[in-house]
């Protein structure tokens, strides 16, 4: 089927998109599928027995169906919660007292946003685990540390980030896990940023729990996956107590419902959730393999352009087209990043100017802040050269 | 904003700096990790001296300027009447919603003076 994507995606013709990573854009079919639910069968799911019901029931459902092929995992294995963010506190919050207990080691690595960051350490302020930290060879992992600290520090979780939302690097997920297997150790990986991109085999990995945000996937805002394997997944308690979790309740005690209902407490987001649905099905259509190289492509020709401007723009994302993302974060020279991205606004050129939530990782850097343009496939060469276009204007107004 | 027009400001800061001895406070803008330290001169009740210090964008940095000039001559406990508004006439247009919190950082810092919570050399973080 032939995609017309800058009819999909008409906001296009208006602006240069730079800002992928923190939300993508959405495709007219999505915004379609939202659309139909809320104007023609707008019900509740799991409960009528009237036809409304049972077609929100039905579409909710192939959503699931449709990300656990796109996964290789179960549909009872998909766990729809509200982002990245909520799927790893909630893990975090139902090991607390389970899997981890007081002195426990968590290693994460230094390369987390903080979804993958902050859950742990509250966690160790509230039942004192240890986090462990994984260091950065350059814009890579040092993977002689990550085999080191998993024998060193024995942990019971090993969390990392997939793929880097501020460097672009594209961790070796299988190495890492290979590592980890044997050993008894609960393994979850944050795919936020990787499975937009790339194809994830939730059962060739053998990770236990994944997560990632249908909103930076082509999807709506409000709905986070967790994959989880399904023997692990019966074994932990629900994240939270209410409606449509409970399969028997009285006034003392209550049976939790099967997975994957146990952990969708309440009325969940429909709309999202369907409009989800339509987003892995353009994805499907596309494929990864022409995404992986329009973005390849546009980061290749990103590195070509910043040549020009070295003089006064500093890169810090990674350069191995091989194993980045089609990321490219800067700085300009004496510049805040909050003027570059304002600047560059004035010609239209939507980049994201911050800490991007990886403090840590920008105090590696040795930088505050940075500017960060991230592509996805719907982007040409023509955003790319607008943006190095504006960064001249950034030159002019402060006499760089 | 018109960066042009900004841009001789954020160039020629009359009030970046340091004042020993003077009443000190810290604000930190979370969300873009800025921060920026003030310190306020006081002679009886009058301010008599204003600057500050720290890192931000050309939009924190001039609003931080421009209110450090409005100081001068003015009560202590005048601070606590300013708002929102004041810094928006003062800086002479409504900062969009994303760039609020460049022109809100210099107004809490100073605002926190007059609240008695950082009256001495001493810091506080938001």
């Amino acid at each position: 089927m032939h995609l017309d994507i800058k009819k999909d995606f008409p906001i296009l013709s208006k602006f240069h998109y730079l800002d992928s990573a923190a939300t993508s854009l959405k495709p007219v079919s999505v915004v379609q599928a939202v659309r139909e639910y809320y104007m023609e069968y707008p019900a509740n799911v799991h409960r009528g027995v009237y036809k409304l019901s049972e077609r929100a029931t039905d579409e909710y459902e192939k959503s699931r169906e449709a990300t656990a092929e796109l996964f290789n995992s179960k549909p009872d294995e998909v766990v729809f919660t509200r982002n990245t963010t909520e799927c790893i506190n909630q893990l975090a919050n139902v090991f607390a007292g389970t899997l981890l207990n007081k002195g426990d080691v968590v290693l994460i690595t230094e390369m987390e946003h903080h979804s993958n960051l902050l859950p742990w350490l509250m966690l160790k302020q509230k039942i004192g685990i240890k986090v462990g930290y994984v260091k950065l060879d350059g814009p890579t992992l040092d993977y002689s540390d990550f085999e080191s600290k998993i024998h060193s520090l024995k942990p019971k979780v090993v969390s990392f980030v997939h793929a880097s939302n501020v460097l672009g690097t594209i961790n070796d997920a299988k190495k890492i896990l290979d590592m980890c297997s044997d050993l008894g150790i609960t393994t979850v990986m944050d795919c936020a940023q990787s499975a937009p991109h790339m194809r994830i085999d939730f059962r060739k990995l053998g990770v236990d729990y994944v997560a990632f945000s249908a909103h930076k996937m082509l999807g709506p805002t409000g709905v986070g996956i967790l994959i989880g394997k399904s023997h692990l997944l019966e074994s932990l308690p629900p994240f939270f107590g209410g409606g449509s979790m409970v399969s028997k309740a009285d006034l003392q005690s209550f049976i939790p419902a099967e997975i994957p209902q146990k952990f969708e407490a309440g009325t969940p987001n429909i709309a999202g959730v369907i409009g989800f649905g339509a987003a892995v099905r353009y994805i499907k259509q596309i494929g990864y393999e022409q995404m992986h190289r329009t973005e390849t492509n546009l980061l290749e020709h990103t590195l070509k352009r910043h040549d020009e401007v070295s003089d006064f723009v500093e890169l810090h994302s990674n350069t191995d087209l091989k194993n980045s993302l089609g990321i490219f974060t800067f700085s300009v020279k004496g510049v805040h990043p909050h003027d570059v991205a304002a600047i560059l606004d004035e010609s239209n050129v939507c980049v994201r100017g911050g800490h991007h939530c990886a403090q840590p990782l920008h105090n590696l850097l040795g930088a505050d802040h940075t500017v960060r343009a991230s592509y996805y496939f719907y982007n040409s060469k023509s955003d790319v050269d607008a943006l190095f276009s504006a960064l001249q204007n950034v030159k002019k107004v402060f006499s760089l | 904003m018109n960066y042009e027009e900004f841009i001789d400001r954020y160039k020629s800061l009359k009030h970046r700096g340091k004042i020993e001895g003077a009443l000190h406070t810290f604000k930190s803008n979370f969300s873009c990790g800025d921060s920026i330290d003030v310190y306020v001169k006081v002679r009886g009740s009058k301010i008599v001296d204003a600057k500050f210090d720290g890192k931000g964008c050309v939009l924190s940095f001039v609003s931080a300027d421009i209110l450090c000039d409005y100081l001068m001559g003015k009560e202590l406990d005048d601070l606590c009447e300013l708002d929102f508004n004041r810094m928006v006439e003062l800086i002479g247009f409504m900062p969009s919603v994303g760039r609020k919190g460049c022109v809100e950082i210099i107004l809490n810092a100073v605002k926190s003076l007059c609240k008695g919570g950082a009256r001495e050399d001493r810091r506080t973080q938001d």
